[in-house]
């Protein structure tokens, strides 16, 4: 799969409108800490939820969105981060 | 109860009987290493002893130093300037009005020696049993350990001893140990927490148990701990915080002791220091302290 896939994918499961430079830089400005801590809380909502992919899809969007505010981050980057 | 004090005074015992065989052994060992070496130094120290004995001047030189030597030892120990040149005075005085004769002159310096020595063992037997009856305490406090209490003991100095280029002492690092024995941290995170203690306490001179708190409370609620991300990456993180901050080490750690209980809440360790950070930059009233960290913990 190529960058610019992966980008895409990002943004559709976020409905991020970031570009892939944008995405990509914030990939490589977060430190591992924050990689690791924000995909443990992203992981801890998703299992939380427990909902069928066409229920939870929405509020996939809106978890990826909620924990990637909180850390200052991109929301298409986080789930990249969370992919990962 | 019963069981720790017998304990403690068997260890006290323990030490005396240790440290006579360690210096009888040094002995041996020394005599058995090099003999003629040591018959050498024997001789010599009864020349050299012979020589002063009889020499005024020499006497005066030693004696003189020996009040000096022991007014400085007073002044590090009461940091009171009257008291050691009290001292020095007084020592002085009798030094120069008295008429010394080699046989003055030796057994002064005898019981001069052997009290020195004396205090000196007692002072190491007395450090070396609280050293381990804190360590004893720490055994006590471990939970469910499969290691049976001697072996955590050893265990337990063997974390206090690895720790090397330390500013904290021997008892600093057993209590600290002791602490996160009390706090539950586990025997393999308590190495990197006591680096972490030597560390801050080495930078901002804040109490080292306060120090030991923050670090347990830290360890005991970063479930971002793992393989990949090792303490010493979250310390420096904190740490990096605490420098770029506005405030002094000692209001960082007050601040931390306010709302420390929201990190143990959301075990966010890195969302909880980062606004820790931005808590100091937002000039928000510290009555307000609660809510904005409420604000920006909560996520679900």
């Amino acid at each position: 799969m190529t960058v610019e896939q992966q980008c895409e994918i990002a943004r559709l499961m976020t409905g991020c409108k970031s570009s892939n430079d944008e995405i990509l830089k914030n990939i490589s400005c977060m430190s591992d800490l924050v990689k690791e801590e924000a995909s443990l809380v992203v992981n801890r909502l998703l299992l939380r939820d427990n909902l069928p992919f066409d229920r939870a899809f929405p509020l996939v969007k809106y978890d990826f969105d909620k924990v990637a505010q909180k850390y200052k981050i991109n929301s298409a980057a986080l789930f990249w981060v969370y992919m990962e | 109860m019963k069981r720790a004090i017998k304990l403690k005074d068997k260890k006290i015992l323990d030490s005396v009987h240790n440290s006579w065989k360690a210096l009888v052994s040094l002995l041996k060992t020394l005599y058995k290493g090099m003999p003629l070496l040591m018959l050498t130094f024997t001789l010599l120290m009864i020349f050299a002893a012979e020589k002063i004995g009889s020499n005024t001047t020499f006497q005066l030189g030693m004696l003189t130093a020996d009040i000096f030597l022991s007014a400085i030892a007073v002044y590090f120990k009461s940091k009171n300037y009257g008291e050691a040149v009290l001292a020095l005075s007084a020592g002085l005085l009798t030094v120069y009005t008295v008429t010394w004769t080699p046989a003055f002159f030796i057994s002064f310096i005898l019981v001069w020696v052997m009290f020195t020595i004396i205090v000196f063992l007692t002072t190491s037997i007395r450090l070396s049993s609280t050293i381990q009856s804190i360590y004893m305490e720490a055994v006590f406090a471990i939970e469910q350990s499969q290691l049976s209490d001697k072996e955590c003991e050893k265990h337990l100095q063997a974390i206090a001893n690895d720790l090397k280029d330390c500013i904290i002492g021997p008892i600093e690092k057993a209590e600290t140990i002791r602490l996160f024995a009390y706090r539950k941290i586990s025997l393999s995170e308590m190495k990197i927490g006591l680096k972490w203690v030597n560390i801050f306490f080495s930078l901002t001179r804040i109490p080292y148990l306060d120090l030991a708190d923050f670090v347990a409370v830290v360890i005991k609620n970063a479930s971002v701990l793992n393989k990949r991300i090792t303490g010493d990456m979250l310390f420096e993180h904190i740490y990096s915080g605490m420098k770029n901050s506005p405030v002094t080490p000692q209001e960082y750690i007050a601040i931390f002791q306010r709302t420390r209980h929201l990190l143990m809440k959301n075990k966010n360790v890195v969302l909880y220091f980062d606004t820790l950070n931005t808590y100091f930059d937002s000039g928000i009233s510290p009555d307000s302290i609660e809510m904005f960290f409420e604000q920006a913990l909560h996520i679900d």
